[in-house]
């Protein structure tokens, strides 16, 4: 199989959009936003949607016309994160929301410093693995169910219940892993 | 219908580094666009992140709302169009409307012999040496 006909391919699974769980929608979802006053957490484990529900959130803002910044930060550049926050801060104006994914890269004196740096914006979005950081917007949680439906729509000829099951409690719910094992699987299927 | 459109001449889609390639190019729009922009990019698909390369860009001012217009350009000698199990590279003309973002993808192989390279898996690869 080419590794551009793998229905678990990155681009597929990054166009999956973001599912909400417990009842939440958009309209909720915006309205504690701004009872918040746009300085909010999203939180969740690794591979729970964190940063697609953030990306979804500064589209949707963006659509009202709300300007957003992001300062983006991973195990790869956590060494560079007083440079990135510097560059952040050149690029953003008071009309401005900061969106920071990987929130958690930044130390407690590194975080504390930003969150006042950033008071002056119009908003401060985060997303992190642990509550606590600033009040919780969404709290992200996966399900077998929710991996179910995800590999559902991203082919139409999905693996067995069993084998979804068993892939979810391998990754400790880490739908990205879940995902990226399926992708194998498919092109070592292919193969054989 | 899209909008904008390619035609390759003869419609080949293959072809071979430094080619030239002849081509077609149609739009019917709603309003006259500002620019319109025809691009020759690559990029790769599969396990890991895509990457994306714009090449080369031919762009085509003071357009009108229906129009057709003829172009040419030389193929680059490389990357090669190439597919294995974890990434594939393909390379495309992409014709883009602006300011709506309006656009249309012609795919097409670059490769010394008109076809995508292959890449086989090492345990393959060893048992057909």
């Amino acid at each position: 199989m080419r590794a551009c006909d793998n229905p678990f391919r990155s681009d597929r699974v990054l166009s999956v959009r973001y599912r909400f769980l417990n009842g939440d929608d958009w309209e909720s979802i915006l309205g504690r936003l701004d009872e918040l006053q746009y300085r909010a957490a999203i939180v969740g484990l690794e591979g729970a949607g964190k940063t697609t529900l953030h990306e979804e959130l500064a589209e949707r803002l963006k659509s009202q016309g709300q300007s957003v910044c992001w300062l983006r930060l991973n195990r790869e550049n956590r060494h560079l994160a007083s440079r990135l926050i510097e560059q952040a801060f050149v690029d953003v104006t008071t009309e401005d929301c900061l969106f920071v994914d990987g929130a958690e890269q930044l130390g407690f004196w590194r975080w504390q410093r930003l969150k006042r740096r950033a008071a002056s914006l119009a908003g401060l979005v985060i997303n992190t693995h642990t509550p606590g950081w600033l009040p919780t917007l969404v709290q992200c949680e996966t399900t077998s169910e929710l991996l179910h439906e995800v590999t559902g729509e991203l082919t139409p000829d999905p693996p067995s219940t069993a084998l979804l099951d068993r892939l979810f409690d391998q990754h400790d719910g880490n739908l990205r892993l879940c995902l990226r094992s399926l992708y194998d699987l498919k092109a070592a299927e292919a193969e054989a | 219908m899209n909008p904008l459109q390619i035609d390759l001449s003869g419609g080949q889609t293959a072809f071979e580094p430094g080619d030239e390639v002849e081509m077609t190019l149609s739009w019917e729009l709603d309003e006259a666009p500002e620019s319109i922009e025809l691009r020759l990019v690559w990029s790769t698909s599969g396990k890991g992140t895509t990457d994306l390369e714009v090449v080369m860009t031919v762009p085509f001012e003071f357009p009108y709302s229906s129009e057709t217009r003829r172009t040419s350009l030389v193929l680059p000698a490389s990357p090669y169009s190439f597919s294995g199990k974890l990434i594939t590279l393909q390379w495309a003309f992409e014709l883009i409307a602006f300011p709506s973002e309006d656009s249309t993808r012609q795919e097409i192989v670059l490769a010394p012999t008109g076809s995508e390279v292959r890449l086989k898996s090492l345990q393959k690869a060893k048992a057909t040496d």
